[in-house]
């Protein structure tokens, strides 16, 4: 099977990997897996006081799709809001980096580390 | 008929692997292409698609993940081509520090690496008990975690082999 240039350029050079420090109150953290092939992602957001992202950064350890999409995820949150990010679907990102109908589920995993890490940082800053 | 049926096991998750490899044997003689070579096409088709079935049941009943993919699947619940997530963080946290020390390790490692593949096969072993009681109970969405779990843990011993391959072959 034949990666997109797109795949492979994420892959060679992934953008944003690293990490925050999670117990930060300004950092979100998504802890995603796909059980079909075992990857793993965390996805971190750095929000600033009005509630945009200012900063992403993404650990993978996966294929080259799902370490595409969780790279090209980090370049697309920034600026956004939580609102806005939240609506970043699965389709999108297949569809930007042309992954095959068996890498969907790649997608899908940088789909729903937005959504846990949104779900993180709500329930770190509502709990008090 | 299942697969547990045609290799005349019960329908559990503890399979006893030498029965299982005999049974294979003696089914794959009985229904090997060579037998059929004389017989009309209809007869020859007949005896490829059992021959088939075999190797299918044989790949399925061997294999823990498989086999218990399978028996969820007898009881009515379908996992095998899901596309959905696990969002365990602990879970998933130690995952991901398991990858870390795997991609961590180096050819000076080889007493730590054993180690470390020891303690990755006790956690398999422990998740396979709870998977066969999680089934015996009929604890079936127990059981499917269990088996979505027990996939990260083979995906990582599979790292674990390729690793060893590069350092020490």
């Amino acid at each position: 099977m034949a990666y997109s240039e797109k795949v492979i350029d994420h892959y060679e050079n992934p953008r944003n990997v690293g990490s925050f420090d999670k117990d930060d109150k300004s950092v979100a953290t998504g802890m995603v897996g796909a059980p079909a092939c075992g990857d793993v992602m965390k996805l971190q957001l750095k929000i600033d006081d009005n509630g945009v992202i200012e900063d992403a950064k993404f650990k993978t350890y996966g294929c080259g799709s799902a370490i595409a999409s969780s790279s090209l995820v980090t370049e697309w949150v920034k600026g956004k809001t939580l609102e806005e990010a939240g609506k970043i679907s699965n389709t999108e990102i297949s569809a930007e980096l042309a992954l095959p109908p068996v890498k969907i589920h790649c997608s899908i995993l940088a789909e729903d580390a937005i959504k846990a890490a949104i779900d993180d940082y709500k329930s770190k800053n509502t709990a008090e | 008929m299942n697969y547990f049926e045609l290799f005349s096991l019960p329908a559990l998750f503890s399979v006893d692997q030498t029965r299982l490899s005999v049974t294979y044997r003696e089914l794959q003689k009985q229904y090997h292409p060579d037998k059929f070579a004389m017989h009309s096409d209809s007869e020859r088709l007949a005896a490829m698609q059992k021959s088939t079935e075999i190797n299918d049941a044989y790949q399925t009943l061997k294999n823990s993940c498989l086999r218990a993919q399978y028996l969820l699947l007898l009881n009515g619940l379908d996992i095998a081509l899901e596309q959905r997530t696990l969002q365990d963080t602990s879970f998933l946290m130690q995952q991901m520090e398991w990858r870390e020390t795997i991609a961590s390790f180096t050819e000076d490692d080889e007493d730590e690496i054993e180690a470390f593949a020891e303690n990755i096969e006790e956690q398999v072993q422990d998740l396979e008990s709870e998977i066969a009681l999680q089934l015996q109970e009929k604890q079936l969405e127990a059981a499917a975690d269990s088996v979505r779990k027990l996939k990260f843990m083979l995906k990582l011993k599979i790292e674990l082999d390729l690793l060893e391959e590069k350092l020490f072959d």
